[in-house]
């Protein structure tokens, strides 16, 4: 669940009021609107990144997290450009969240192989990022975010500047976990067919104000 | 009759211009300083003096042997008191000996002696008999120590022996090694703050981290000196113990200085800064800092902050996404920054003539024995110091290089 309460943030000179949202548990919610209307901005203030909060709140499943690190939201996020970690093989890459949570070697392996599976990537783990194509990018960050089972996973435009058959195969991907896995998604686009093909809540953003659509 | 509109030109007749001109430009200023750096290094390597082998050497020291000998007969022609005679034919036979005797290390000693006990006492004996022979044991004893300096050591073999330069050398790979490490040490969290976070007075604390790279080095040098020993905290008690044992207490103003040399005797340690080797490194780190500070700052603003992001998102937290996701992906800046702070520091002189003096086996750095041996007219010695010191940099800068290249990308 992403609930928003009167939110109101600020990144540098840009600033959004007043927004009021609910995407139910396990709900695909799709963000539309308009290139520079601060779709980015509200996704970044939900993972707790950059944009201030200046009033409101933001609720993930039924944890008030204005407060909170980014660390301790319990979340996955995918940004637009993947931003894998470079300097890691794919394996390292989706292992990350669950080194850091202390698990073993076994189950991390175990894990990242279960993931690897179900998105495809299985023949990737042993390489670096450098090289890889759109697609495969947004697989390997799509796992990483998948890895310590978010409550919440946070798109950027995943189905951007991707060619049509990636396109084709990415949007399978997303229908795919999201019946496999229990994730409430909040997945930012402006293409209105993605928005019919993969959503259950609609939101739309106009002018600086949150409206939902039906 | 027809107003047909003109005919296109014939696309094929279109020739884009030659970027021969273009590249030529271009390769002429690239090579011309090119050349002039290795005209620099050139110059270098032709100054000092090989030695020489002892065939020539005896070579070069025959035509001064014979006039010495001319010049002592030209003595012996004047003088008439017997004694004052056998004296000079005495010498006059060593001369020639000496000319015959083909051992070079002979000669020289020999002639050295000659000129500097022998002839003088000579000298000393015409005066008192008042024959005045002055003009010519003067020359004789001039072409002697001409023919003694030729039996000398190669420059190289000159710098290499000397241990004040032996110990400038190591001093300067330690303390600039030591400055480049520290350098790194602040450079690196002071470039990620500064390129990171936005805070009020940025712009003012990004003046102040460029003052040290816009500032003479001397006046750095300078900054340190009234900083450790012109600022007084109140006065003390220092005594001095004599050469006789005896002590006197004088009353001293309590500078930053003493107060270091006060705190390091309590553990039974000498620190100084002023003029002792940790001043080196400090002033060499004072310039070498700033420049890392900014390479590394360069570095972070090129590294998006998206993967730490993300990271954060993952669990991490701010510290841990430094290490394991920025630092990883920064380590070519890193090497960038170290290199540039070690070859700063290897260059510094002013701050360290300053604030640390150049004293023989302590402060003395190689640059400042490049200073010290020019200024005593030792131009080839300087040189041979010099070069020394570009193979020194040239030998590090490309191991850094080799190894920024090995080790950075290992999947590119």
């Amino acid at each position: 669940m992403i609930r928003l309460e009167n939110l109101s943030l600020r990144n540098g000179s840009f600033e959004l009021d007043d927004l009021c949202a609910t995407i139910p548990a396990g709900s695909y919610g799709i963000l539309m609107g308009r290139t520079g209307c601060g779709k980015t901005t509200l996704l970044e203030a939900i993972c707790g990144l950059r944009p201030q909060v200046i009033g409101g709140n933001i609720w993930l499943n039924n944890q008030d997290v204005t407060r909170l690190k980014p660390a301790e939201r319990g979340i996955g996020y995918v940004p637009q450009d993947s931003a894998l970690f470079e300097t890691m093989t794919i394996f390292e890459n989706v292992a990350f969240a669950l080194r850091l949570r202390g698990w073993d070697e076994a189950g991390i392996k175990n894990r990242v192989h279960q993931l690897a599976d179900l998105i495809a990537i299985t023949p990737l783990l042993e390489r670096k990022p450098f090289g890889l194509s759109g697609g495969e990018a947004k697989r390997v960050a799509l796992a990483r975010a998948l890895a310590s089972s978010p409550g919440v996973l946070c798109l950027d435009e995943p189905l951007s500047a991707l060619d049509e058959e990636t396109h084709t195969e990415i949007c399978d991907l997303l229908t795919e976990i999201h019946r496999e896995i229990d994730v409430t998604i909040l997945h930012i686009t402006h293409s209105r067919s993605e928005a019919q093909r993969l959503g259950e809540t609609f939101l739309r953003m106009e002018d600086g104000r949150l409206m939902t659509d039906d | 009759m027809s107003d047909a509109p003109a005919p296109d030109p014939a696309p094929s007749v279109f020739q884009p211009r030659s970027d021969t001109a273009f590249f030529l430009g271009m390769g002429s200023l690239g090579g011309f300083y090119l050349f002039l750096i290795l005209s620099l290094i050139l110059a270098l390597v032709i100054v000092p003096r090989w030695g020489k082998s002892d065939d020539a050497k005896l070579q070069l020291m025959a035509p001064s042997l014979k006039e010495a000998m001319s010049h002592l007969e030209d003595a012996e022609d004047k003088a008439t008191g017997a004694e004052l005679t056998t004296d000079i034919k005495s010498a006059l036979g060593e001369t020639r000996q000496l000319a015959e005797s083909g051992k070079v290390n002979k000669v020289s000693t020999g002639a050295r002696s000659l000129a500097n006990s022998k002839l003088v006492k000579l000298l000393k004996k015409s005066d008192a008999t008042g024959i005045d022979l002055t003009r010519e044991i003067d020359l004789a004893r001039k072409a002697l120590l001409d023919a003694a300096a030729w039996d000398r050591p190669s420059d190289y073999a000159a710098v290499f022996n000397d241990p004040n330069i032996r110990y400038s050398a190591k001093l300067s790979f330690v303390s600039c090694t030591i400055s480049a490490l520290l350098s790194l040490w602040i450079a690196v969290p002071i470039g990620y703050l500064m390129s990171r976070f936005e805070f009020r007075g940025k712009n003012f604390v990004d003046t102040i981290l460029d003052i040290p790279i816009v500032l003479p080095p001397l006046v750095i040098g300078l900054g340190l000196l009234i900083v450790f020993n012109n600022i007084s905290f109140g006065t003390m008690d220092v005594a001095y113990v004599d050469s006789d044992g005896s002590r006197t207490v004088v009353q001293e103003n309590r500078t930053i200085e003493r107060m270091i040399r006060e705190f390091s005797a309590w553990f039974g340690l000498q620190l100084r800064v002023t003029n002792g080797v940790s001043g080196v490194i400090l002033a060499q780190f004072m310039v070498a800092c700033a420049f890392a500070v900014r390479t590394m700052r360069n570095t972070f603003d090129q590294i998006s902050p998206r993967q730490e992001e993300v990271a954060m998102t993952l669990g991490s937290s701010r510290g841990g996404a430094f290490w394991s996701i920025v630092l990883p992906q920064a380590n070519r800046g890193v090497l960038a920054a170290g290199t540039l702070a070690w070859a700063r520091s290897l260059g510094e002189f002013g701050p360290i003539l300053i604030f640390c003096g150049i004293f023989p086996q302590r402060t003395e750095v190689m640059s400042s024995s490049v200073y010290l041996l020019f200024s005593v007219g030792e131009i080839e010695k300087a040189a041979v110091v010099s070069l020394f010191m570009i193979l020194l940099a040239f030998v590090v800068l490309m191991l850094i290089r080799y190894l920024g290249k090995s080790h950075t990308m290992p999947n590119r």
